[in-house]
């Protein structure tokens, strides 16, 4: 016996210093003095305990580094013991070493089970103790060393978290109408919320999941965040943004990813809805006073991503809403959430609760809906990210609209003041292009390009669009207006518009616009002519009220903002002038 | 989840049987299932009689055997899929992009 130990002894001269902290377990006082006293001269500080019981009780107090376990003693057994002291380490990693005099398989066995790391026959032969040792200590420090990198990369990914969800949502509209609940799987969501104002008004609303969730979900979220604002911004529409993510999304994500979304478009005068579903459930569209569900927009397009030429105006729907209308936007979390008993939420469950809490004030119905959801979940596994997004269809939503109106332009622009710039732009759309570019968005960045003075480009926006909106439904492609009016009337406006247009052939719209600017203001000449045979011009702009019938609105908004607006015979040509100060916007 | 995968003899048809969940846990073992074949002209099924579940992770791997499929000239076929199963891939709209039986 002697020799080994001195032979042990050289090995482990190194070492002599602290190696931490030993507990020997065993009812056997001899046993303990010998095993103890090797430890101590291998640089361990030891502590001993009798039973199981003991043994505990010393864990709690002593929180050693290494534990040599006697299997059969009074009291409480060393596999007991093992198997409490496991359950309180927890992530810690303590290594059990059990010392028994049976090596038959069945004790083994018995030892490994109750959390044991390892075990040494008795009695016990130094050259094997100390090679346990060393292999003991050896996958503490790998342990530690997980343990330190795990803890490294949970505080990084909060540091990326807290910077990622900063950059994504700092460019939303803050809109306080619209309730949300997002709750990520992980620190990062795979889910993620976009919404911006056009330049007219209408509110863009994205929710998107992407593949799997965590940080690789979360790294497709910057680029389309990027684009589906500044598109959005300079207004341009539903089809076009879609497609250029889903652009984006084929070049920069591996094949295996790609991202679903829900893509709604709230018209600034509250009348309609226009929908893209791309491999997400059901957007609801709820009614409250009759209290039903009055449309269900189930997903028609495949996810962004994966078909670089995917035609998303093919899959584009549109909804009347009246106001007070709610519309509810999820992803798959919501009706795939589970609870204990391994049931799901489900679709239909999910619907009857937004209809059992129709009648409850906005503030409260999505508490109530958040807190019905959560007392199913309770206990139940949360593995995926969850959105649930409300969006009332209530004109405070859309607050800056208003203001806008009543915005002062025009009057004071200082008359025959000298141009600093002047710039006419001629453009011929005809064909493929009525049919495919929305034009305005391409007018306003010239615009900006010639000049970066504070030009109102809401207002310019609204103008360009409205009239050009007139000239190719109503002149290009006769659409009498007044199929707003009926029922689902814009539903039916924009299919037989889709259709119209798809069977387009010939026509065109040629756009004047003479710029003038000046470095306290400017002004537009706008002069739209279309091939139509002119429409009745004269129903429109002799009205007064705002609001009050289905068509027309454009008109008297355009009216509103303009110097002066004048139609030509047969009406298919318009002139519209702007002015505007900049020492008054 | 389970994948086993059968080769039929004239070696034309790789039958790739997925089980229980198709989630990201077995990426390993359904790509293992077709990355080496890649003879032209093969015909993928996957039978989804016994998935019980998917996800989006598993939409994915999908995606990636239709595009080891297309690199080598063969084609994807989902078979038999649950109510449940076929539900998901309707969302998805997965119809527009494999054969579904």
């Amino acid at each position: 016996m002697i020799e080994p130990i001195q032979e042990a002894m050289q090995v482990t001269s190194k070492p002599l210093t602290q190696r931490g902290k030993a507990l020997v377990v065993d009812d056997d006082m001899t046993n303990r003095f010998v095993l103890s006293e090797f430890l101590i001269t291998s640089g361990y500080e030891v502590i001993e305990a009798e039973n199981g019981k003991q043994a505990i009780e010393r864990y709690i107090e002593e929180s050693p580094d290494i534990i040599f376990m006697d299997v059969m003693m009074p009291v409480m057994d060393g596999l007991e013991s093992s198997k409490q002291i496991k359950s309180m380490a927890n992530m810690e990693f303590v290594p059990i070493i059990f010392l028994t005099a049976m090596t038959d398989s069945d004790t083994i066995t018995r030892c490994t089970d109750a959390g044991g790391d390892d075990f040494l026959s008795k009695p016990i032969n130094i050259v094997q103790l100390q090679a346990k040792i060393h292999s003991m200590e050896r996958i503490r420090d790998i342990h530690r060393e997980i343990a330190a990198l795990h803890k490294e990369i949970y505080h990084e990914q909060q540091i990326a978290e807290h910077i990622f969800t900063y950059v994504i949502t700092r460019g939303n509209a803050k809109l306080e109408y619209i309730h949300t609940l997002l709750r990520p799987a992980g620190l990062f969501s795979g889910d993620m919320l976009l919404i911006d104002f056009t330049p007219s008004r209408d509110i863009h609303i994205l929710l998107a999941d992407f593949t799997g969730h965590g940080l690789s979900a979360a790294l497709g979220a910057l680029p389309v965040s990027e684009v589906f604002h500044a598109m959005s911004a300079k207004g341009y529409g539903l089809d076009e943004i879609l497609s250029n993510i889903n652009k984006k999304l084929y070049q920069l994500l591996p094949t295996n990813m790609f991202m679903a979304a829900q893509y709604i478009i709230l018209s600034h005068n509250l009348e309609y809805i226009t929908v893209c579903n791309c491999g997400m459930p059901n957007v609801l569209l709820l009614d409250r006073q009759a209290n039903i569900i009055k449309a269900r927009i189930p997903s028609r397009g495949i996810p962004l991503g994966i078909d670089p030429d995917f035609d998303f105006s093919k899959i584009r729907e549109h909804c009347d809403i009246t106001p007070g209308d709610r519309l509810i936007l999820s992803s798959d979390g919501i009706i795939e959430a589970t609870n204990n008993q391994g049931e799901q939420f489900g679709e239909e469950r999910f619907e009857q609760t937004l209809l059992k809490l129709q009648d409850q004030e906005d503030d409260s119905y999505f508490q109530d809906l958040e807190n019905i959801f959560d007392s199913f979940c309770q206990g139940g596994l949360h593995t995926d990210d969850i959105s649930l997004v409300e969006i009332p269809c209530i004109a405070e939503n859309i607050p800056l609209w208003n203001k806008q109106q009543t915005l002062e332009t025009g009057s004071s622009a200082k008359a025959g003041a000298v141009a600093d710039i002047s710039s006419e732009i001629n453009l011929l759309f005809n064909g493929y292009c009525l049919k495919n570019v929305d034009p305005v968005p391409l007018v306003i960045n010239h615009i900006n390009q010639l000049a970066n003075t504070d030009v109102p480009h809401q207002d310019l926006f609204v103008i360009l669009s409205e009239l050009y909106t007139n000239a190719l439904d109503h002149g290009v492609l006769k659409l009498d207006s007044s199929l707003k009016s009926s029922d689902n009337g814009f539903e039916k406006y924009f299919s037989e518009r889709k259709k119209r247009l798809n069977e387009l052939i010939e026509g065109h719209i040629r756009l004047t616009l003479q710029i003038r600017l000046h470095d306290t203001g400017g002004q537009f000449n706008i002069v739209f002519e279309d091939s139509g045979s002119g429409f009745n011009y004269r129903d429109f702009i002799g009205g007064t009220t705002y609001g009050s019938s289905f068509s027309g609105r454009g008109i008297y908004l355009v009216r509103q903002l303009c110097t002066s607006l004048i139609y030509f015979e047969p009406g298919n040509r318009v002139e519209a002038v702007y002015q505007w100060s900049s020492n008054n916007s | 989840m389970a994948v086993t995968t059968q080769i039929s003899n004239d070696e034309k048809t790789i039958t790739i049987k997925v089980d229980g969940r198709f989630d990201f846990t077995h990426q390993k073992e359904f790509r293992d299932a077709y990355r080496d074949h890649n003879s032209p002209g093969l015909t993928f099924y996957v039978e989804m009689s016994g998935t019980e579940y998917m996800d989006s992770s598993a939409l994915g791997m999908l995606l990636l055997l239709k595009e080891h499929a297309d690199n080598c000239n063969g084609k994807v076929i989902l078979k038999t899929p649950s109510e449940a199963i076929k539900k998901i891939l309707d969302m998805a709209n997965f119809n527009q992009q494999f054969d579904i039986q």
